[in-house]
């Protein structure tokens, strides 16, 4: 029987890839099924006119440690991972509305990493110590400590200090924002910590030839293994009989196995593909009630000289941050003065990723996950303002704006919208108190031999993308087990 | 006879009766309800032709400090079992890639095993020392929380962390995991076996009780008895019963017994698929219980022989091909049999009592899956050429030979009401995903039902042992529950 797998995974993004190409070479034989048409997910590569990248900046993969590296050595292709490093630009918008740049050079210890920081916050001596104080205590969190603050956010986390000067605070709000993509009331102060320990102490870059050529390897891994990739097969159906999975359908055809991984996101995965009649009523109240995380709105300016210096820009204020209430003012079409912003410059890390003597950087900012979100337009709007505030010097340079994403795009391209106001989410549920650490949702459903992998389940606190591997990581060592487990010693063969 | 009770315990397995007898101990007034006509379930004692002997062969518990010793205290009949610890236990063989055959007298309770003369039977180098040493220190000296991390570990994963040569890693992975908690190495739970090596450490290779297991477990139904207990035994349960979520009592074949907590030792899968009924339960929780797998099933011989040929109680016999993985045991059911396999042959009839004059009883066999449907042959084929050739003795003097496989234990113990399922010889497999913090709860959710035995209730034994642990801890909730839920009357 052709179409019989031992694992259908539902989805080629990050975390469905290096799950599928693990388990493939483990033995087991795997089909990976994409609605699109291409591998990749919200990380599938773009090319246009000569330009390489991706839709949104992306950027930030430690050099030594983390789940790309573990990814790529326990798929044998370790020499592949090549990590290019850069400059970063660092900004900052002080009250009075100047902005000063601190630049980090890849690779190189400052002797004191905070000085430069707290230089460009203009604090006194007294807020000195005190955010010295509070940075420390984070970078010496035990554990144990960390297993507590799944349960408190930030802010509340924040709230146990006195006296945090104001520009300490916004540095965390935003961070919730930029390293969690949730807002700042609600990220789980666990996840910052880990993440926030992670890049402090580790060089981070951008890999050659971009996150495609990453997805790359490893489908290639996947197929050199016998597993089978099969793109614009939009699954319609996981199918379930007397609570187990049996397959996936898609519009014409069905695909048998006794295990599918779904990397369509928790809640499409139950309440769309599987359906709400094969579960409880309390898991699904409990997954349509999971939070997800924010949405991103992002361009693209293609420069006709090479007019940015750093490989990576990222802008913030003390006030900068998006909490509930400015999320709801932004649907008001009320945005902050000054909005955070993340741009990244392929080319500057690999040069091969725009033609000779050009340049393209890919620039946005956070905003709601709802896809019908009118606000969406006037955003980039006000980031194409603050860029030309900004940079006033490559304006003439920029040859074309393109490329505006927002979370209608995210939605087409990665999971299906379910829910009123979610599937524009940039990284999938979001780690806030209540979901992320030890509250992470189950990456094993509760039907037999339906698993979860990407953001939404089984990884560890990091960035987006690294939160989608390391679930990938971890989930096929369960799928293994639990693939041999049945087949072996409880199944009766076919 | 009354027909109600404080608690009813389906079941008269090692884990049921005690149990039982330690709820009527605490003052509970206490039913157990068998189908069999003893007590003691796959461990029952028979008596037949002079001989007093076990189904199969099961050594109970490490010889010291163990549960099933800490339960016949707290019953108050630790003076009334007498725990047999026969020195030397008995003989471990390893044959070498060469081919050679070596021995190790393994010493009983109380004489603590010398790691040089284990390092002669395998073969371990100067070189190899020093990571030898450390894998055993830290396996013997792990501590709870580093155990805990090894709950999503498998064994040969763990043993994989350490640079060893192959009879090392084959003494562990094969007597560790098929040898002690029946489930193929590479899906044996690591913080089991690690846990079950540190028993056998403290309180050595085992011990027997005078006149049988069965005879253990008819002194602990006795205590049960002496404090007002009643045994039904040849009285099949038929339904557990249920209204709104909430235990009523039992349906048997000779009528009705209400109580309002109802203990089964029938197994999770039999008990909630087929006593209680799926309808009772959310949809997760019936998926969750049907998808749990089951320990390995065995297929087995009991030799009546006409001389006493074995010295000791226990023979193992091992090689660096022994390892028994998921892959050996699908290659098995499709007939293709591993060239060596772990074989290990016992007698009981060194003991008092236990055997007619001149003869002796030996036990041999090998894990296979717990399907009753499947036929035996294959494994008992091999089982009995591997014994002809290690103990070439032991064959000449057979006389009589009885065999069995998972589908005796079935009917034995309990239902199949899983396909592939019913034959285990433990229970619930003690592997990755179902042990440690992953074992079921053993309080069911439904008011009153609680699991005792090897599928909840305990963690981190083997076999009898693991059951009886459950016993104490499962009585021990189950009085809780009975303290804090009064019966609703009416």
């Amino acid at each position: 029987m052709a179409d019989r797998h031992d694992v259908i995974v539902v989805g080629a993004g990050l975390g469905g890839v290096v799950c599928g190409a693990l388990l493939a070479k483990s033995g087991l034989k795997v089909l990976v099924l994409d609605k699109n048409n291409r591998v990749g997910g919200k990380q599938m590569g773009i090319s246009v006119r000569g330009f390489k990248g991706e839709m949104w900046p992306t950027y930030g993969i430690p050099v030594e440690l983390g789940p790309f590296v573990d990814a790529f050595r326990q798929l044998g292709i370790e020499s592949k991972l090549n990590i290019m490093l850069k400059t970063q630009a660092l900004m900052y918008r002080r009250p009075g509305g100047e902005w000063v740049t601190m630049v980090n050079v890849a690779g190189k210890q400052e002797k004191d990493p905070t000085e430069n920081m707290f230089n460009s916050w203009q604090l006194d001596a007294k807020e000195r110590e005190v955010s010295l104080g509070v940075l420390a205590e984070m970078a010496l969190l035990t554990p144990e400590q960390l297993y507590e603050l799944d349960d408190v956010s930030v802010q509340q986390w924040l709230a146990q200090h006195e006296n945090i000067p104001r520009p300490l605070r916004g540095f965390f709000a935003v961070h919730a924002n930029l390293m969690s993509t949730g807002i700042y009331e609600l990220v789980a102060m666990s996840e910052l910590a880990r993440i926030m320990v992670i890049f402090g102490s580790s060089t981070t870059g951008y890999p050659r030839g971009g996150y495609a050529r990453l997805v790359e390897d490893i489908v290639g891994v996947l197929k050199a293994n016998g597993g089978e990739v099969r793109t614009n097969a939009r699954v319609e159906r996981i199918l379930v009989d007397d609570g187990s999975v049996t397959g996936v359908a898609t519009k014409d055809r069905v695909y048998k196995a006794p295990i599918v991984v779904s990397n369509a996101g928790i809640h499409p995965t139950v309440l769309k593909l599987v359906g709400e009649e094969h579960f409880d009523k309390g898991y699904v109240n409990y997954v349509k009630d999971i939070v997800p995380s924010l949405g991103f709105a992002s361009q693209r300016y293609i420069f006709s000289k090479p007019v940015m210096e750093h490989g990576v820009y990222i802008g913030t204020s003390e006030d900068s941050f998006l909490d509930s209430e400015r999320l709801d003012r932004m649907a008001e079409g009320k945005f902050p003065e000054v909005l955070s912003f993340y741009g990244v410059v392929p080319s500057n890390f690999d040069p091969d990723m725009a033609p000779p003597g050009k340049q393209m950087l890919v620039l946005g900012t956070w905003c709601s996950p709802d896809p019908k979100a009118k606000e969406i337009k006037a955003l980039q709007k006000k980031v194409d303002q603050q860029f030309e505030e900004m940079f006033p010097e490559a304006v003439p340079y920029i040859e074309s704006r393109e490329g505006y994403m927002g979370p209608a795009q995210v939605a087409t391209l990665s999971r299906d919208p379910v829910l009123p106001g979610l599937g524009g989410e940039a990284v999938g549920l979001a780690v806030t108190v209540g979901y992320c650490g030890k509250n992470k949702p189950l990456a094993k459903s509760p039907i037999s031999g339906l698993f979860y992998v990407g953001h939404d389940a089984g990884g560890r606190a990091f960035l987006g993308t690294h939160q989608a591997v390391s679930s990938g990581l971890m989930v096929a060592p369960l799928v293994q087990k639990y693939f041999i487990e049945r087949k072996a010693v409880h199944r009766p063969q076919p | 006879m009354a027909d109600k009770y404080d608690v009813i315990v389906v079941g008269a397995g090692p884990g049921g009766v005690t149990c039982g007898a330690l709820l009527a101990k605490w003052g509970l007034k206490t039913l157990v309800v068998d189908k069999n006509s003893q007590v003691g379930g796959k461990a029952m004692t028979l008596s037949k032709n002079g001989f007093r002997y076990e189904y199969y062969p099961i050594w109970p518990c490490p010889g010291a400090e163990s549960q099933i010793h800490a339960a016949l205290k707290l019953l108050g009949i630790g003076d009334r079992v007498e725990l047999i610890q026969p020195d030397p236990f008995g003989l471990m063989h390893y044959e070498t890639p060469s081919g050679e055959i070596r021995t190790m007298i393994m010493r009983g309770p109380g004489h603590p095993m010398d790691p040089q003369d284990l390092f002669k039977l395998l073969g371990v180098g100067e070189a190899d020392t020093e990571e030898v040493l450390r894998l055993f220190g830290e396996v013997a000296l792990m501590a709870p929380h580093d155990q805990d991390l090894l709950d999503d570990v498998s064994t040969i994963e763990f043993l994989d962390r350490y640079r060893i040569p192959r009879s090392v890693y084959s003494f562990f992975a094969t007597l560790q995991s098929e040898g002690t908690i029946e489930v193929p190495s590479d899906i044996a739970c690591a913080s089991e076996v690690v846990k079950i090596f540190q028993q056998l450490v403290t309180g050595g290779s085992g011990c027997y009780p005078a006149g049988g297991l069965g005879a253990m477990y008819e002194a602990i139904a006795g205590a049960a008895q002496a404090n007002g207990s009643d045994i039904l035994l040849e009285t099949r349960v038929e339904r557990i019963a249920v209204l709104n979520g909430r235990v009523g009592g039992v349906f048997t074949e000779k009528g009705a017994y209400y109580a309002p907590i109802v203990v089964s030792n029938a197994g999770i899968q039999p008990t909630v698929l087929k006593l209680v009924g799926e309808e009772h339960f959310d949809k997760s929780y019936v998926n969750y219980v049907r998808d749990l797998v089951p320990s390995l099933g065995f297929a087995g011989a009991r030799y009546i022989l006409n001389k006493p040929v074995l010295e000791y109680p226990v023979y193992l016999y091992f090689s660096d091909n022994t390892v028994s993985t998921t892959d050996h045991i699908m290659k098995a059911k499709s007939g293709q049999m591993p060239e060596q396999i772990y074989v290990f042959i016992s007698t009981n009839s060194l003991f008092p009592g236990m055997a007619p004059q001149g003869k002796q009883l030996v036990h041999t066999g090998l894990s296979c899956p717990a399907d009753p449907k499947v036929d035996p042959k294959t494994w008992l084929d091999k089982v009995e050429a591997e014994v002809a050739r290690i103990w070439p003795d032991v064959v000449k003097h057979i006389e009589e030979r009885e065999y069995y496989g998972s589908a005796h234990i079935s009917a034995l113990s309990r239902d199949s009401v899983v396909p592939g399922a019913g034959g285990e010889c433990i229970g619930l497999g003690q592997i990755v995903g179902q042990c440690g913090k992953h074992k079921p709860s053993a309080k069911a959710p439904i008011i009153g039902l609680f699991y005792v035995g090897a599928d909840a209730g305990s963690t981190g034994f083997f076999a009898n042992n693991l059951a009886v642990a459950s016993g104490l801890n499962v009585a021990k909730m189950v009085l809780q529950y009975f303290k804090t839920h009064p019966a609703k009357t009416g």
